[in-house]
């Protein structure tokens, strides 16, 4: 049976695949990442994604501990309406591309080189905020630009 | 006229401290982790306040005239100077140079050697620091792992129209030796007479009086010395408060624990009485020392009512800044009175309320701002300093940003205020008063703060950060950052962290299905 990484990759055309996670002057490192991996750039016209629909930046995935992260990447202040909007569509796009039986560890994360208002704080702490994902709602976390995604595969 | 801009201060390896370079303005906020020199650094200035307000150019002080001292020709041309500044007040009342009047290269030579001369008294320095931080020696003060002792440098920024020069400096180095006091004055340095009034040019014309007779003798005696050194122990004391504002004004210290303070200063005043009264024998129990900012805050507290007398007219616009804490902070008042033995008896009366209520069993919040609304009231006036840590402390998120803008309104009235924080909030709203002060003031109605707005010269946020090497802290400033909305304190990390650890919690207890 193809690992996690392996079915991600039958999915993505290859020209999808990015090595570098950068996006509107915030970039997230890569460095010290263990096992099988992959990232997709989700401006991609292979994906299939409307230029007008809506998408996140970046889906990584990691076959070490099943990891898949949506990342939207700002370098200003963190907005939160508009980062799960955004993270909501890169849910769904998650949902298509892993297989059904996988069972991933799903991490919607908003990446943020301004400042985390508290007003947004409290708007993602709202259950309404959360993400839904194959039945289950996960929060948003979050990331300061320049950190490494490492930090968050715990 | 010339403009006085704000004094620099270098710090080296200094508590907790191994690199601190700031200038101290009106306001002045120290942010960073615990235990990374805040307090430190806010006590060496309230010493240093302590040595400079001490009258230490006072000519008792140097004691002779420094070598060379004025020929005949030059002493001439000081009093001509001198006389030519007394005609310009008899005509125009003021300074024609305004609050800074610059002095004759010619006689600035022979002011310098004065300026200089305060060396000799570097162990007067040595004693107010080691008091402030209550120690004996202070060579515990230098930092561990210094190789060359602790280093603190005073370089009042002087600002000229024309010319710029190598600083005036004042050095202090601790060394496990003891202490070095060091006194720069290049001999570029152009120097200023700090404001005078008309009293004030006429004793130095009168002092130039005996030297004029003197001059026209064949014979000069030694008296004619004596009063040459009186008036140029004058001078250098009118140039001192010029180069030494602000440290040669009085510093008011209100320490984190005053709440406490405010609860227990009688009993502690009452050991140290009880201690009195066995003088001269000696008793083995020893109290722990003092460290002098607390023992200064519990004698101003029994000095409020002599201090009220003093000042008299400049009451009004003092107890305005009170009276607006109370209103808008406490809700009621808070009082003193003499208690028969003269001991001062703190109380507080709600708003509507027919009794004063003993200031032990009020809230926290009023125990907190008590000696602040006294303070103001009674004890600081406009070009002094009021150092507060903390005054956040007990307050409520919307009483803390409540006191940041009376704060600012203390410091619009020419108070300087330096403080210690651990707040958001604070500095939330700092950020606010200096962002509102970037709007013209027709605009800014109905904006909260808009009335204390303060301008970014005014204020100096200065982040204390540990780093391995040196082991210590580095003390930078954190200017406003318009792209973050504020100062870059790393209190949001704080806030960012709990959050993120409630996400991670919160995706675990779904995914377990709790």
């Amino acid at each position: 049976m193809a690992g996690l990484v392996e079915s991600v990759r039958l999915a993505v055309a290859e020209g999808c695949r990015a090595t570098r996670c950068r996006a509107r002057g915030c970039s997230v490192s890569m460095n010290g990442i263990q096992g099988d991996h992959i990232l997709i750039n989700m401006d991609c016209h292979s994906l299939g994604i409307g230029r007008r629909d809506r998408r996140c930046d970046y889906i990584f995935v990691s076959d070490d501990g099943d990891w898949v992260v949506a990342l939207e990447l700002k370098r200003g202040d963190l907005d939160a309406s508009y980062v799960v909007e955004q993270l909501r569509a890169g849910a769904r796009f998650v949902e298509r591309i892993v297989p059904r039986d996988a069972d991933v560890n799903f991490v919607p994360l908003a990446v943020y080189g301004g400042k985390f208002h508290r007003k947004e704080r409290e708007e993602l702490l709202k259950r309404a905020n959360w993400i839904s994902f194959r039945g289950r709602r996960v929060q948003v976390d979050s990331l300061r630009c320049g950190r490494s995604i490492v930090e968050k595969l715990k | 006229m010339v403009e006085r801009k704000n004094l620099e201060l270098s710090v080296r390896d200094f508590g907790p401290i191994a690199r601190a370079d700031i200038d101290l303005r009106p306001l002045t906020v120290f942010v960073g982790p615990s235990n990374m020199g805040k307090s430190y650094l806010a006590i060496l200035i309230y010493a240093l306040h302590k040595f400079f307000h001490r009258n230490i150019y006072d000519t008792r002080v140097i004691g002779s005239i420094p070598d060379p001292y004025m020929s005949d020709g030059r002493i001439s041309d000081l009093i001509h100077w001198i006389d030519t500044l007394h005609s310009q007040f008899e005509t125009m009342g003021i300074s024609p140079e305004g609050a800074h009047t610059p002095i004759p290269d010619a006689i600035s030579t022979n002011i310098r050697p004065f300026l200089s001369g305060i060396e000799s008294i570097g162990t007067w320095l040595n004693g107010e620091i080691a008091r402030g931080f209550g120690i004996a020696d202070t060579d515990k003060l230098i930092r561990y792992s210094s190789r060359d002792g602790a280093y603190i440098s005073i370089r009042p920024q002087l600002s000229y129209q024309s010319k710029v020069t190598e600083p005036f400096e004042y050095q202090y180095m601790i060394t496990p030796k003891g202490g070095e006091f060091v006194v720069s004055v290049p001999d570029s340095t152009p120097l200023f007479l700090g404001e005078i009034d008309k009293e004030e040019i006429e004793d130095l014309r009168e002092r130039t009086q005996y030297i004029r007779y003197a001059l026209g003798k064949t014979e000069l005696g030694e008296d004619w010395k004596v009063e040459f050194l009186f008036l140029m122990g004058h001078l250098v004391r009118l140039v001192e408060s010029y180069i030494g504002y602000p440290l040669n004004r009085p510093a008011h210290y209100l320490p984190s624990d005053r709440a406490g303070v405010m609860h227990t200063h009688r009993v502690a005043v009452g050991s140290l009485i009880q201690r009195a009264s066995y003088a001269g024998i000696q008793r083995e129990e020893s109290l722990p020392l003092l460290s002098g900012f607390i023992a200064d805050f519990l004698r101003q507290l029994t000095e409020l009512d002599s201090r009220a007398d003093i000042w008299g007219g400049e009451l009004e616009n003092r107890a305005e800044l009170a009276g607006r804490i109370e209103r808008k902070m406490l809700k009621g008042g808070v009082r003193y009175e003499n208690s028969v033995t003269g001991y001062p008896i703190f109380s507080f009366k709600p708003d509507g309320w027919k009794e004063d209520i003993p200031l032990m069993n009020t809230s926290s919040m009023v125990s907190e701002l008590a000696p602040v609304v006294l303070y103001l009231r009674h004890v600081v006036r406009p070009g002094e300093t009021l150092i507060i840590e903390e005054p956040e402390s007990h307050l409520h998120p919307a009483m803390q940003v409540e006191f940041t803008r009376q704060l600012a309104a203390v410091v619009r009235a020419g108070v300087r205020v330096i403080i210690t924080t651990h707040s958001e909030w604070v500095l939330d709203e700092l950020a606010n008063l200096v962002r509102v002060s970037g709007l013209p003031e027709s605009r800014r109605e109905g904006i909260g703060g808009a009335d204390y707005a303060l301008t970014p010269e005014q204020l100096g946020v200065w982040l204390f950060e540990p780093k391995r090497r040196p082991r210590g802290s580095v003390v930078k400033e954190i200017p406003f950052d318009e792209d973050f909305g504020g100062f870059r304190s790393g209190f949001d990390e704080v806030s960012i962290g709990t959050y993120n650890d409630y996400a991670a919690i919160s995706n675990r207890l779904e995914r377990s299905g709790a």
